[in-house]
C-alpha cells in the first residue's frame, strides 16, 4: 500500500534542539497511534519524513521544498518564528497545508502581509502572554519595580516592547531595560545596574546560554529579586540540570503543566515524566507536537486521500479537544491557546498561576531559592548530578 | 547546456523546478566567489553578506518605493557592488590571512548593523509583498539567466587582459606590481563584480523567500558553501564552481535523511576530495586526460623506441 507522506523540518541540532526533539517525539507518537489503528483513509498508512534543519532558517526553507518534492502532501511545522515562517511561506508557494506550533501567534501572522492561506498555527498570543508576568507578580508583595533583560532576537524586541507597554496599565514601573545581542556572555554591568535601581522583579527574554550567564551573574552579585521570570531559556527542558540548580524558583510563562486538567494529561505525564526526568516544557512541546499532528492526521482521515487542497479545507473545519485543549481556527488560521505561569520547583515546572490570573495548584515561592539561599546547592534539586 | 536549461520546466515538476532554482543560485554564488577567490586568489569571507544586501535592497525597494520588480533586481546588484567597492578600499590594504580576517570582520559588522537597524525592522521579519512571487517557472528562468550571465562573464574575464592581470596578482602580487599591474585596481574590480553577481542572487532569493530576517539573510553559511563548491569543483576554472555546487547540492540532498551524520560525512568527503584531487574535480579530470594522452599509442611507441 502506498503511504500517505507528511513531512517536517525540525531543529534537531543547534540552539533549539530541545524544542525540535520534543516536537519530533510528539509527531511520531501521533503517527504511530494513527497507524496502529489502521491508518487514515481506506487502509493506507502514514509515513512521516523528519529532516534536521540545524536551527537554520535557510535550510528549513530548502528542506520544506524538498519534502514536497518527495511527495509530502502536508507539512508539520518547525518551532519558533525564525523557523516556522519560512516553512509557512513554502506551504503558501507550493500549496500544501502546514500546521505549526511553539510560535507566538502575532509574530507568525506578521510573516504574511496577505494572510496565510495554507499555513496554520496553534500557540499562545504574545499580548496575553506578556501580561502573565505582571499578573503573577500581583500574587506576592513587591515594590512593583521591574528590570527587563531582552535580547535582540525578534521575540526579544517584540516582547520587550509589550512588557514596556503593559507595565504602566497594570501598575508596574519599568525601571531598567538591558537590550543585548545573543551570546553576550557577561552580564556584570547590566546586573549591577538592575540591582542599583532596586528592581524587585526581573523579566528576561533570553536564549539558554545567556540565561545561564545571567543567573550566574545574579548569584555572584548577590542580587536576588523577589520574582525572576526567565522566558524562552526557562522553557528549556532539563533547565535545572543545565543551570546547576540556580533556576530553582525562577518562573516562566508556560503552555502545559500538571494540574491543568487537559484531556489525557495524566497519560502524557506518565509516559514522558520518567524519560525526561520531570514535567517541564519538553513534555509540553511533546503534547503540542502530538496535538497538531493529530489535527493534521484527523483532517487527512476525513479526506481519506493525500489531496493537499482537500486536507487544507478540512483543517479549517477542525473543532475538537486535543491534549493541548480545544483547537478551533479563526479566520487568520490561528488557534490561540492560553499561557499560564509556571515555576521551576525541583525538576518540574509547576503551575503557579492559571491563565485567568488566579493562583494555581502550587504556591509561588519567593524569593527564588536558587538565587537567595547561600546553602542552596544543585544536589538539593538534582539528585542525579 | 543552455537548451537543457531552457527546456527544464518541460521535464521537471513544480517541486523539482524549485530545487533547480536553489541549485542555480548556488552555482551563481560559487561562480561569483570563484572570480575573487579562484582567479584573484583573495580568500574573501565577506561575499555571503552580499546575498543579504541584495535581498534587503530588493525588499526595501519594493515595499517602500514601489520600484518595479524588473528594476529592483539590477539595482540590488548595483547596491551590492557599490558596498563591495566601498568595503574593498580598506580591505585591499591587507594581504593574505589578514585580508581574510578583515573581510570576515566586515561581514560581521554589516550583520550587527542589520540586527540593530530600525529601518529594516531589526531582527523582526521584513516581508515582501506577495505580488513579488512570480511563480516557479519564472523564478527558475531568472535564476538560470543570472547563472548563465555570471558564468559567461567569468569565462570572458578569464580570457581577457583584465583576467590575466588578476591571475598575475594571484600568482605573485609583487612580481605583477613590478610589471606595472595596478594590483589594487584589479582586485577592487574583481571584488566589486563578484559582489554584483552575489547581490543579484540575493535579490532572486528574496523573491523566493518573501520574508527576510538578518541572521539567515547574512548567514556565513553562504560564504562557506561558495568556498566549498569552488574547492570541490576546482578553483580558478569556469566549470569547477558549477560542478562543485552540483556535487554539494546532490550530497546535501542525499544526506538530508542522515541528520546526525551529514556534517561529518560532508566534511570527510571534502577532505577526501582535497587529498586525492587538490585541483578539484576539474583538476582530477584534467590530470586523467593528460595521463591518457601520455599513454596513447604514439607515446607508448616512442617509449618502446627509446
Amino acid at each position: 500500500v502506498k503511504p500517505i507522506v507528511i513531512g517536517t523540518t525540525l531543529p534537531l541540532t543547534g540552539p533549539l534542539t530541545e524544542f525540535g526533539t520534543s516536537l519530533a517525539t510528539g509527531y511520531a507518537h501521533a503517527v504511530e497511534e494513527v497507524n496502529a489503528t489502521g491508518g487514515p483513509g481506506s487502509g493506507g498508512y502514514v509515513s512521516l519524513v523528519v529532516l534536521d534543519n540545524g536551527t537554520d532558517p535557510n535550510l528549513a526553507s530548502e528542506q520544506a521544498r524538498d519534502l514536497v518534492a518527495r511527495g509530502a502532501c502536508a507539512l508539520l511545522g518547525s518551532a519558533t518564528t525564525q523557523l516556522s515562517i519560512p516553512v509557512s511561506v513554502v506551504a503558501e508557494q507550493l500549496e500544501v497545508p502546514a500546521v505549526s506550533t511553539l510560535t507566538p501567534i502575532r509574530a507568525w501572522q506578521s510573516g504574511s502581509d496577505a494572510g496565510w492561506q495554507w499555513g496554520w498555527s496553534v500557540f499562545f498570543d504574545e499580548l496575553q502572554m506578556t501580561r502573565t508576568q505582571f499578573q503573577a507578580s500581583d500574587l506576592v508583595e513587591t515594590n512593583r519595580r521591574v528590570a527587563l533583560f531582552t535580547d535582540l532576537e525578534e521575540d526579544g524586541i517584540v516582547m520587550g516592547a509589550l512588557w514596556d507597554q503593559h507595565a504602566y496599565e497594570l501598575g508596574y514601573q519599568i525601571v531598567y531595560q538591558a537590550e543585548f545581542p545573543v551570546g553576550i556572555g557577561d552580564f556584570s554591568a547590566q546586573v549591577a545596574e538592575a540591582r542599583a535601581v532596586d528592581a524587585d522583579i526581573v523579566i528576561a527574554q533570553i536564549l539558554s546560554p545567556d540565561g545561564m550567564s545571567l543567573l550566574r551573574e545574579m548569584r555572584a552579585a548577590s542580587y536576588c529579586p523577589k520574582l525572576v521570570f526567565i522566558e524562552k531559556a526557562g522553557n528549556t527542558g532539563g533547565w535545572t540540570r543545565l543551570t546547576d540548580g540556580l533556576c530553582e524558583g525562577t518562573c516562566a510563562a508556560g503552555w502545559f503543566a500538571e494540574g491543568m486538567g487537559m484531556p489525557r494529561e495524566d497519560e502524557f505525564i506518565q509516559r514522558y515524566r520518567g524519560q525526561l526526568g520531570g514535567v517541564d516544557s519538553n513534555v509540553g512541546a511533546i503534547v503540542y507536537g502530538y496535538s497538531i499532528a493529530r489535527v493534521l492526521l484527523d483532517a487527512i482521515e476525513r479526506v481519506g486521500a493525500p489531496d493537499s487542497a482537500a486536507i487544507n479545507v478540512e483543517i479549517e473545519q477542525t473543532d475538537a479537544e486535543y491534549p493541548l485543549g480545544r483547537v478551533r481556527f479563526d479566520a487568520a488560521h490561528a488557534s490561540v491557546t492560553p499561557a499560564m505561569v509556571t515555576q521551576w520547583q525541583s525538576n518540574d515546572m509547576v503551575l503557579v498561576m492559571l491563565p485567568d490570573g488566579s493562583p494555581g495548584p502550587h504556591r509561588l515561592r519567593v524569593p527564588p531559592p536558587g538565587l537567595s539561599s547561600p546553602a542552596f546547592s544543585s544536589r538539593e534539586v538534582c539528585p542525579a548530578i | 547546456v543552455l537548451a537543457v536549461l531552457f527546456l527544464g520546466p518541460s521535464y521537471l515538476g513544480d517541486a523539482s523546478i524549485v530545487l533547480a532554482f536553489t541549485l542555480l543560485l548556488n552555482m551563481t554564488m560559487a561562480q561569483a566567489w570563484n572570480l575573487i577567490g579562484g582567479y584573484g586568489g583573495q580568500f574573501s569571507l565577506a561575499q555571503g553578506m552580499f546575498v543579504g544586501v541584495g535581498s534587503y535592497t530588493t525588499a526595501v525597494l519594493m515595499v517602500r518605493t514601489g520600484v518595479p520588480l524588473w528594476l529592483a533586481i539590477p539595482i540590488a546588484g548595483l547596491v551590492a557592488a557599490a558596498l563591495g567597492a566601498l568595503a574593498a578600499v580598506p580591505l585591499f590594504r591587507l594581504r593574505g590571512v589578514y585580508f581574510a580576517v578583515g573581510s570576515l570582520g566586515v561581514a560581521l559588522a554589516v550583520l550587527s548593523w542589520m540586527i540593530n537597524w530600525e529601518f529594516t525592522n531589526k531582527t523582526s521579519s521584513y516581508s515582501l509583498p506577495s505580488s513579488a512571487f512570480l511563480g516557479f517557472e519564472m523564478q527558475y528562468y531568472m535564476a538560470g539567466a543570472v547563472a548563465a550571465v555570471t558564468t559567461a562573464s567569468v569565462a570572458f574575464i578569464a580570457r581577457s587582459r583584465f583576467g590575466l592581470r588578476l591571475m598575475a596578482v594571484r600568482d605573485d602580487e609583487d612580481a605583477a606590481l613590478e610589471l606595472g599591474v595596478n594590483s589594487f585596481a584589479v582586485k577592487l574590480g574583481a571584488f566589486t563584480l563578484s559582489a554584483f553577481f552575489v547581490g543579484l542572487a540575493g535579490a532572486l532569493l528574496a523573491l523566493q523567500k518573501l520574508t527576510l530576517e538578518p541572521y539567515s539573510a547574512f548567514s556565513l553559511t553562504f560564504t562557506i558553501n561558495m568556498i566549498i563548491a569552488c574547492v570541490i569543483g576546482g578553483l580558478g576554472t569556469v566549470v569547477g564552481p558549477l560542478l562543485g555546487a552540483a556535487v554539494m547540492f546532490g550530497l546535501q540532498q542525499w544526506l538530508e535523511d542522515y541528520a546526525d551524520w551529514s556534517t561529518l560525512i560532508l566534511g570527510i568527503a571534502l577532505i577526501v576530495i582535497i587529498r586525492i584531487a587538490p585541483g578539484g574535480l576539474v583538476g582530477l579530470a584534467r590530470g586523467g586526460w593528460e595521463r591518457l594522452r601520455e599513454d596513447g599509442p604514439i607515446e607508448r611507441g616512442l617509449r618502446r623506441v627509446s
